[in-house]
């Protein structure tokens, strides 16, 4: 039960540093939640990308003007596909396939707020939506250069310092 | 096995306790520990943004300091022309003093403030910020914000019990009905662009506006005040055949900047 008491306690961290870097102009396009559920997620298991999920979810959900539970459906969807991918398509996993998947991971989780903005727009539960205009797209574009760049920045930091992880890496599943 | 059927017994669990806690956050029974978790969190949440926002001015400032000096060479010429007409502003800012005093006691009058700090941007949308103050402080959506001396910045699109979210004028979404200093009626809805800017359509032609003339909240909407400064006009745009023109409002503040700002709450 402790460890789970850790990863609420990560989370909260995670969700403090994230809604902090929001007023510094460029890194505030890295979505650091998101990164750190895909890289948990395929080093440590579905598992435990579940439970980080729920807690940054519900988190996060308390400074959105979404209505409670959005993040943590979004963030279910994202993990159970990298999860799915990860474990049939992009079996060998290399720095390759790790891009791939936050990059799909990054795409999807645009395209997901926006629908679940906008379905709870015309519902009527919000009052404003995301307006998918040329502006938004790039912010997109640009968090998915900067997911990736910190992905790969992880990626080979773990390789280095982390010798376990780094037999994880290199065995092919 | 047996560790498998653990760990969907442990995920069944936790399942079921978010599950809870969202029904009980829609009874309103987790209002008091969402309070004290804000209270906790809000505090130290506000250092670090304005921490991190004055950390990022400062290091754009030592690039802009370079080009600074330069600018200093030609501007310390001008310094002794202004010298003299600082005289004639020492007489007006005494003047204004007085109308200031006068104005803030008619604002009085008009409406209550609540301050707050801003927590963060909107971590799901641009063009937003969050502030420590909710419902339980009397803020409800519409609620105009300003900061510094009545020069408004957004509405409040959504409020929590004790934190809010600011939808600002540069949104596309964000619409304000305004008009100009010198005019009584509305002249149209200022409604934000590429969230840099704030664009005001179908003034109509008769109309006289220019460059440089302040725009005002018109206080056609109930919860808005007349007289909160929304902006500079810094362009028409006009065709002689059109019947309506439009025009571009620069904001008189950089949104990246703010990190306290007062929600104006008119009087019952």
């Amino acid at each position: 039960m402790i460890k789970y008491l850790y990863c609420f306690l990560f989370s909260v961290f995670l969700v403090f540093i994230a809604q902090s870097i929001t007023s510094l102009k460029y890194i505030n396009n890295l979505n650091l939640i998101l990164v750190a559920l895909v890289f948990i997620t395929i080093v440590w298991g579905f598992n435990l990308g579940f439970i980080f999920a729920i807690f940054m979810g519900f988190l996060l959900n308390l400074y959105s003007y979404l209505p409670l539970g959005t993040f943590i459906v979004i963030y279910l969807i994202i993990i159970g596909l990298v999860n799915f991918l990860y474990k049939h398509i992009l079996i060998n996993f290399s720095f390759v396939t790790n891009l791939i998947l936050i990059v799909l991971a990054s795409i999807l989780y645009g395209l997901l707020l926006a629908l679940f903005n906008y379905l709870f727009f015309l519902i009527g539960f919000v009052k404003i939506y995301i307006l998918m205009d040329g502006l938004v797209i790039n912010k997109l574009l640009w968090q998915v250069v900067f997911n990736a760049i910190l992905t790969s920045v992880i990626f080979i930091i773990a390789r280095i310092f982390y010798k376990r992880l780094n037999s994880v890496f290199l065995i092919k599943k | 096995m047996l560790e498998k059927r653990k760990n969907r017994l442990i995920k069944f669990y936790i399942s079921a306790v978010i599950i809870l806690l969202i029904f009980l956050h829609y009874l309103n029974i987790l209002a008091k520990p969402e309070v004290y978790f804000f209270k906790l969190i809000s505090g130290a949440q506000n250092q670090t943004y304005t921490f991190l926002t004055k950390l990022k001015y400062s290091l754009v400032n030592y690039q802009e300091a370079q080009n600074l000096k330069k600018e200093n060479f030609s501007l310390n010429s001008q310094v002794n022309q202004l010298l003299v007409q600082s005289v004639k502003f020492s007489q007006c800012q005494q003047e204004n003093e007085k109308l200031r005093t006068t104005l803030n006691f008619i604002k009085d009058k008009e409406f209550d403030s609540v301050i707050a700090q801003v927590v963060g941007q909107g971590i799901e949308r641009e063009n937003t910020l969050i502030i420590n103050k909710g419902k339980n402080d009397g803020i409800y959506e519409g609620l105009p914000v300003v900061v510094d001396n009545g020069i408004v910045i957004g509405k409040i699109i959504e409020s929590k019990d004790n934190l809010a979210t600011i939808l600002l004028l540069t949104d596309k979404l964000s619409q304000m009905a305004v008009s100009t200093l010198g005019s009584n009626k509305t002249i149209g809805l200022a409604a934000g662009e590429f969230g840099l800017s704030i664009k005001i359509d179908l003034i109509p032609q008769n109309l006289v506006i220019k460059e440089g003339d302040l725009i005002i909240t018109s206080g056609l909407e109930n919860s808005i005040p007349r007289g909160l400064i929304s902006g500079k006009v810094n362009r028409i745009i006009s065709n002689e055949n059109d019947l309506f023109k439009s025009a571009t409002i620069s904001p008189l503040t950089n949104y990246d900047e703010i990190t306290i700002v007062t929600v104006i709450i008119p009087k019952k």
